[in-house]
């Protein structure tokens, strides 16, 4: 029994992990446009993620140490940098993007302008963070998250994607001149999908929950079950979108138009159960993303950390993420929109995430840590194609920014 | 006498040549994908006025939904202050892109497209106010800005 | 530690140092060694700090972390303090033995006591 609530919780917290301001934005933009066919490009990213998360919760159970500590100790100091400073540098904009969804969120449940209530959501965030245990912080939100299965509740109650819908998920209708713009929302996608920030905060996760060898079947069912269901949330917000955005000629260029899906289906109640959801994802992924970079920092630098400690058990974790956090929060008041700061960060991210991919190949066939756990076969060859994957996005990422007009 | 001893990793050399071949290789497939870009692309002034129609669209949806008790009035308020935002500027834009058919038809769609960016700063939320003049402004200025871009 | 045992350079340098009471302190950033008069390189310390982390970056950036930092964060731990070598470093005191273990505690003393709820005593 005491499993089985292990495994469910582990798969909120997944769901809540890969669902953010970012999958929403492209979801929402990647279905009014082109229908379903983008929803290859969720799929491709969804498998992806599964892969990395599987790894690294094996390797911070039979180990004993993260990706980020792993990084450091096997590849020296200098390559350490690298994907540090990727990672401070995507997780700041994907911060002040995920901030500005909670403000979002907030205020298209209260009327009050998103600008007005930016403050409060960064506070709020920050106190969560400083003071809530971490089962709290993996468990709340994903809770609330559960609200995003009623995107398919929309679906089925709109009566599913009509028949020409269909034929898109395998044959896109891509209009003259609009290929730059489809596939840098592709790009996008998997930018905003294979996030390491989820990588390194669910093997420091692994670690807060002192997850064992033995573990290693909740990591199994948590990494495919866990980011399957929230793929199929985000899938669900794109079919939503090119049933509901895509005829009214709306683009899904701003949060609020994202959710005239689910109030085109629920009235009322739509409006306010997407909210609601962009909430629970958006308030999720910003102590996901905090807590990620306080986690890359501590371990490879040697401090101590824990989001289980107090904060005077771990003082430098905690001084790194406030001060992270201000400087987030000053982006994010700088009033840029929070759809286009995301498109910004998940392009920044598809740009640098070989950099924080490629020591998975390494470290995952090292027997030092993995003793006899270490990659198979099929895993290595997943992984490399993973990595191929991401550095092909990676060339391409800037250049479809630039030809497309920046989404 | 004190030496210290600093260590390099083996693996950083193979990775060192990796990130020059990588580097190299973005520079090609940037230049490449930026030559052949012209046919994968449309005009800046498609694009501006497709996204400018795209978010009168949503504007005149959401006014719509509002006024038919299918989003709340605190919703569609929330929601007006993004296209606002959204449409600030979309008049100049239009003038100055690239690639509009005539300067009169970009004039007009600048002047519709300033006509209902108002609309949007000032949605008409209440039964008191003429929102069907609303509507109908922003589905006017939505369906020909959506027309000139080829839609 | 073991007399005949063998350990390379990589299961000391950047590894984690973990004291006694189990608190995480630093990673070893650098090693220092003394020539002895038979030839043999004997290795004497661990260092800990952001002046040794600058030169392995960039030998060049030493002087200047040098001039701003004047040795005030680097630290010395004698490799004897090392009571076994796994994944981490275990090493033979408690934090406060150490120098580089009160780094934590001025944080909470000039930074987060100033903050409500930040657990300290």
């Amino acid at each position: 029994m005491k499993n089985v609530l292990a495994i469910a919780l582990g798969i909120l917290t997944a769901i809540g992990g890969f669902v953010d301001v970012g999958a929403v934005a492209t979801a929402g933009q990647a279905g009014a446009k082109f229908g379903l066919g983008l929803v290859w490009a969720m799929l491709l990213g969804t498998l992806a993620i599964m892969l990395l998360v599987e790894m690294s919760g094996r390797l911070a159970a039979v180990s004993g140490h993260t990706y980020a500590e792993a990084i450091r100790e096997r590849f020296g100091f200098k390559f350490y940098l690298l994907p540090l400073t990727s990672e401070l540098i995507a997780n700041v904009i994907m911060l002040a993007a995920e901030i500005g969804g909670v403000a979002v969120a907030l205020s298209l449940l209260t009327g009050v302008s998103w600008h007005l209530l930016y403050p409060a959501a960064a506070l709020l965030v920050w106190v969560t963070v400083w003071r809530a245990p971490f089962s709290l912080i993996e468990n709340g939100p994903a809770l609330l998250g559960l609200i995003t299965l009623s995107f398919w509740f929309a679906i089925v109650r709109l009566g599913g994607p009509p028949g020409p819908l269909v034929p898109t998920l395998w044959s896109p209708s891509v209009g003259h001149g609009e290929l730059a713009e489809y596939l840098y929302l592709a790009a996008a996608i998997l930018g905003a999908v294979i996030s390491p920030y989820l990588v390194f905060f669910y093997s420091s996760g692994a670690r807060e929950e002192k997850w064992t060898k033995r573990s290693e079947g909740i990591n199994l069912v948590t990494a495919i079950v866990g980011m399957g269901f929230g793929s199929i949330t985000a899938i669900g917000l794109i079919v939503l979108s090119a049933m509901v955005l895509g005829p009214m000629g709306i683009g899904g260029g701003t949060l609020g138009e994202i959710g005239l899906g689910m109030a085109a289906a629920l009235g009322r109640v739509g409006g306010v159960l997407f909210a609601i959801a962009l909430f629970a994802t958006c308030f999720g992924a910003s102590l996901e993303v905090v807590l990620s970079v306080g986690y890359n920092l501590s371990q490879g630098l040697g401090w101590e950390w824990g989001e289980e400690k107090l904060p005077a058990e771990a003082p430098r974790f905690n001084l790194a993420m406030i001060v992270f956090l201000l400087i987030a929060s000053g982006i994010g008041m700088l009033g840029i929109d929070p759809i286009q700061l995301t498109l910004y960060g998940a392009t920044f991210t598809a740009l640098v995430l070989p950099i924080s991919l490629f020591p998975f190949l390494v470290i995952m066939n090292d027997s030092a840590y993995l003793e006899d756990q270490t990659n198979g076969r099929f895993t290595n060859i997943a992984t490399l194609a993973v990595l191929i994957l991401a550095s092909v996005v990676a060339l391409v990422a800037i250049p479809l920014l630039i030809l497309s007009g920046g989404g | 006498m004190r030496v210290t001893i600093q260590q390099e990793r083996t693996g950083i050399n193979r990775a060192r040549s990796v990130r020059t071949a990588v580097g190299r290789s973005i520079l090609f497939v940037s230049l490449a994908v930026l030559a052949t870009g012209c046919q994968m692309t449309q005009s800046p002034f498609v694009r501006v006025t497709g996204e400018t129609g795209a978010e009168l669209a949503a504007a005149a949806t959401t006014l719509q939904y509002a006024h038919e008790g299918q989003l709340t009035h605190l919703y569609a308020q929330a929601a007006f202050e993004g296209y606002a935002s959204a449409l600030t500027g979309a008049d100049q834009e239009i003038i100055a892109a690239e690639g509009a058919p005539s300067q009169e038809l970009a004039r007009r769609l600048a002047d519709l497209s300033r006509e209902a960016a108002a609309v949007a700063e000032q949605p008409c939320l209440t039964a008191s106010c003429n929102w069907q003049g609303q509507l109908t402004l922003l589905r006017q200025a939505s369906a020909e800005l959506i027309e000139a871009a080829g839609g | 530690m073991g007399e005949d045992e063998l350990y390379l350079m990589r299961d000391v340098v950047d590894e984690q140092l973990q004291t006694r009471d189990g608190r995480d302190i630093a990673r070893v950033a650098d090693v220092e060694g003394q020539w002895h008069a038979d030839g043999t390189l004997v290795l004497s310390d661990m260092i800990v700090g952001p002046q040794a982390l600058a030169a392995r970056v960039w030998g060049r950036l030493e002087p200047l972390a040098r001039f701003l930092l004047r040795d005030r964060f680097e630290h010395r731990i004698p490799l004897e303090e090392i009571a076994a070598i796994e994944l981490d470093l275990c090493l033979k005191r408690d934090a406060s033995a150490y120098d580089v273990g009160q780094a934590d505690a001025w944080v909470v003393e000039h930074i987060l006591r100033f903050i409500p709820g930040n657990g300290s005593r």
